[in-house]
């Protein structure tokens, strides 16, 4: 088991947070929950460019070593890995999942966090519909 | 189907157990986050029933991320949805990912993501 506290928040480190604009206005090509299995192929592209979205929000944190998704008629799973317990390095994960959110207002999603050491997660791929590893 | 009101008497009610047991001093700190995790969870879900969304599954329709997208008070809430998936994170890390806490980041967590949490969530309930 892991000892590693969490590293102590600057008291002005969240403020600087708040200042970042809310929700952008991605265009909206998000599909509605529920749809049929006959849009499989298109769901699978729809997947990537959306998940192409958020991974470039995300390139810059270097902290972030992997993104997957899956897609199923309900939406969207997404998983964002990365190798940091500072909350500080862990927020523009949160703000770039709100802008996808807001951004995508017909498409679900079900978003998950995970902190785990970089290469600390095998994945298939096979079992994706979308992977990202830096 | 749970009331507003049922819902902030369970986060009041996960509160007591954190505030009357001193569960995160000592070995228990991440159970302690669980817990605060989970009194999040009710006043979400308190201020989502109010508005008339019930929050019952974590994906599609009836989900926490539509709530996030409709419910007035929330959707505008980018602090606040920063703040709740911190604690989401964390709890998570506690169950499944064998992360060890201790009491400070118990206190950290509350103090910077959980209060703040809280004092929006209860700024929109009705009493």
């Amino acid at each position: 088991m892991s000892t590693q506290s969490l590293a102590p928040l600057h008291p002005n480190a969240y403020e600087a947070f708040k200042a970042l604009p809310d929700a952008s206005s991605l265009p909206g090509n998000g599909w509605p929950a529920g749809e049929s299995s006959h849009d499989l192929p298109q769901r699978g592209e729809k997947t990537k460019a959306v998940m192409g979205e958020f991974v470039e929000m995300l390139k810059d944190n270097a902290k972030v070593w992997a993104v997957c998704a899956t897609a199923d008629p309900d939406g969207i799973n997404v998983w964002t890995y990365i190798d940091s317990p500072d909350r500080i390095d862990q927020i523009p994960i949160y703000r770039a999942q709100w802008r996808l959110m807001m951004g995508h207002p017909e498409t679900s999603f079900g978003f998950n966090t995970a902190e785990v050491p970089a290469g600390g997660e095998e994945f298939n791929e096979d079992d994706l519909d979308f992977l990202y590893r830096r | 189907m749970a009331t507003p009101a049922e819902h902030r008497a369970k986060a009041l009610h996960n509160e007591k157990l954190l505030n009357e047991y001193a569960l995160a001093e000592g070995e228990f700190a991440g159970w302690a986050i669980t817990v605060l995790y989970y009194c999040a969870v009710h006043l979400l879900r308190a201020l989502a029933a109010q508005e008339g969304f019930q929050i019952k599954r974590y994906k599609g329709k009836d989900s926490e991320e539509e709530a996030w997208k409709s419910v007035p008070q929330l959707k505008h809430a980018s602090v606040a949805y920063d703040c709740y998936n911190i604690l989401t994170t964390a709890s998570r890390s506690a169950r499944y990912e064998m992360k060890g806490y201790s009491a400070l980041d118990y206190k950290n967590l509350r103090q910077n993501f959980y209060e703040p949490f809280r004092s929006f969530v209860t700024s929109h309930l009705h009493p």
